[in-house]
């Protein structure tokens, strides 16, 4: 069933519409959060946020502007941020250790598949700074192209494409700082 | 590296994405052939791109609390007591009714005790801080004669109106500190503040005892730090 009429079904109060729309971009918006923050407990508030702001504020879709996905991912990067300001005063602990990028040549390929590499990564782009980071997630983990991501951050193509290829790179150099600091 | 590499770059990381096109990729392979630094490059974001698609490909956890939640936050929101009304029985009704009026002998009651307390305040406020009263008391006797009147009959309204306006006093700002956002949570510690430690963080105080302790309110923020000060007033010092 389209997004639309279970959204229509929604807003007349069918319980089960909305827990068919939930099902169907739960995993979405979860996934979308959980790469922004590296933190599952968090992700999952988050999320939860996301849907019970719908809840009260389904009205506020608007499908001439574009899909429910977009605008889910809109309102839950207006959560994370809000998140993010409340928060800033605190420093994560990973910030720390994976402080500036060393210089030597990276040996990356070490065992990246493990879970563990795969956290580290995970905590590695949380820390990226948000419009790399949000670039990242949304065209190289959620496989969006140019043209949506950009869309969805309201910035020009070329903007996403750049601040893509900036998280690359520090992303490349963080993991190195990583490794390095694991080998000391 | 050769020249131009810097321009090679973000086409090195397209291609390791996968984005580069089919003409673009010999003359790239090319370069990277005879540069060891963007081989280098271009083996990271490889392996980059290796890592991604494997956190991408990731299977989701399990999450059966928070749906229940999401689902309890849509049944709560959805309940709509007005279809609730006509199964009420009449002795709800009934209890309803009396309760309107109690409410409304109570508010009445309130609004006095509020009005008493008003005059009691300006009077207070015009016995303690003459020089500060304002010039609408002294403009009206009648006021200032009934609130004197309320001053002597009623002492312990008189007790919580001094102690409601030595709380009414403003925060002061701790200078150099970052003012507290609108939706940040703070705590009110009241403690004894040695005079030195409110010159030191920037206060212009002149006393003649700079090594004694003032009684003060300190907002704390949920960072720990304290931000504002509100002295105590010397009746509270007293006791």
């Amino acid at each position: 069933m389209p997004d639309r009429e279970l959204l229509q079904r929604f807003s007349e109060g069918d319980r089960e519409a909305f827990a068919a729309l939930y099902r169907e971009h739960f995993p979405a918006v979860f996934r979308f959060v959980l790469y922004m923050t590296g933190d599952r407990i968090e992700a999952g508030e988050i999320t939860q946020d996301v849907f019970v702001w719908l809840i009260h504020h389904g009205e506020d879709f608007d499908p001439g502007r574009g899909p429910l996905p977009a605008f889910l991912g809109g309102v839950a990067r207006k959560m994370l941020h809000r998140r993010q300001q409340l928060g800033r005063r605190w420093l994560p602990l990973e910030e720390t250790a994976l402080g500036p990028a060393a210089d030597a040549a990276p040996d990356l390929v070490d065992g990246i598949g493990k879970r563990q590499d795969l956290e580290d990564l995970r905590r590695a782009i949380a820390t990226l700074p948000e419009r790399y980071r949000e670039a990242l997630v949304l065209c190289d983990l959620e496989e969006k192209s140019y043209q949506q991501a950009a869309g969805e951050l309201g910035c020009a193509l070329g903007t996403v494409r750049s601040r893509l290829h900036r998280a690359r790179e520090l992303l490349v150099r963080k993991l190195q700082g990583k490794k390095e600091g694991q080998k000391c | 590296m050769l020249t131009g590499c810097r321009e090679y770059r973000p086409r090195l990381i397209e291609m390791a994405r996968g984005g580069a096109p089919a003409g673009e990729r010999a003359a790239l392979l090319a370069h990277v052939a005879e540069c060891a630094d963007c081989a280098r490059v271009l083996d990271e974001q490889l392996t980059l791109s290796a890592a991604l698609d494997s956190l991408a490909g990731e299977p989701l956890p399990e999450m059966p609390r928070i749906e229940a939640r999401v689902l309890a936050e849509f049944d709560r929101s959805r309940s709509v007591p007005r279809k609730r009304i006509g199964r009420l029985p009449k002795f709800a009704l009934l209890a309803a009714a009396l309760a309107a009026v109690a409410l409304v002998r109570l508010a009445t009651v309130e609004r006095r005790s509020t009005g008493a307390r008003q005059i009691a305040r300006v009077a207070v406020k015009a016995i303690e801080k003459p020089a500060a009263s304002p010039a609408s008391v002294v403009a009206r006797p009648a006021a200032t004669a009934r609130a004197r009147h309320i001053v002597g009959k009623f002492p312990h309204v008189v007790a919580q109106v001094r102690q409601a306006v030595a709380e009414s006093e403003p925060f002061v700002q701790i200078p150099y500190t970052v003012p507290l956002s609108p939706e940040e949570r703070a705590t009110v510690v009241r403690m004894n503040v040695p005079v030195a430690a409110l010159i030191a963080v920037g206060f212009n105080v002149s006393t003649p005892d700079a090594g004694g302790s003032v009684s003060a309110d300190v907002l704390v923020s949920q960072d720990g730090r304290a931000r504002a000060i509100r002295l105590s007033s010397s009746q509270e010092e007293e006791r």
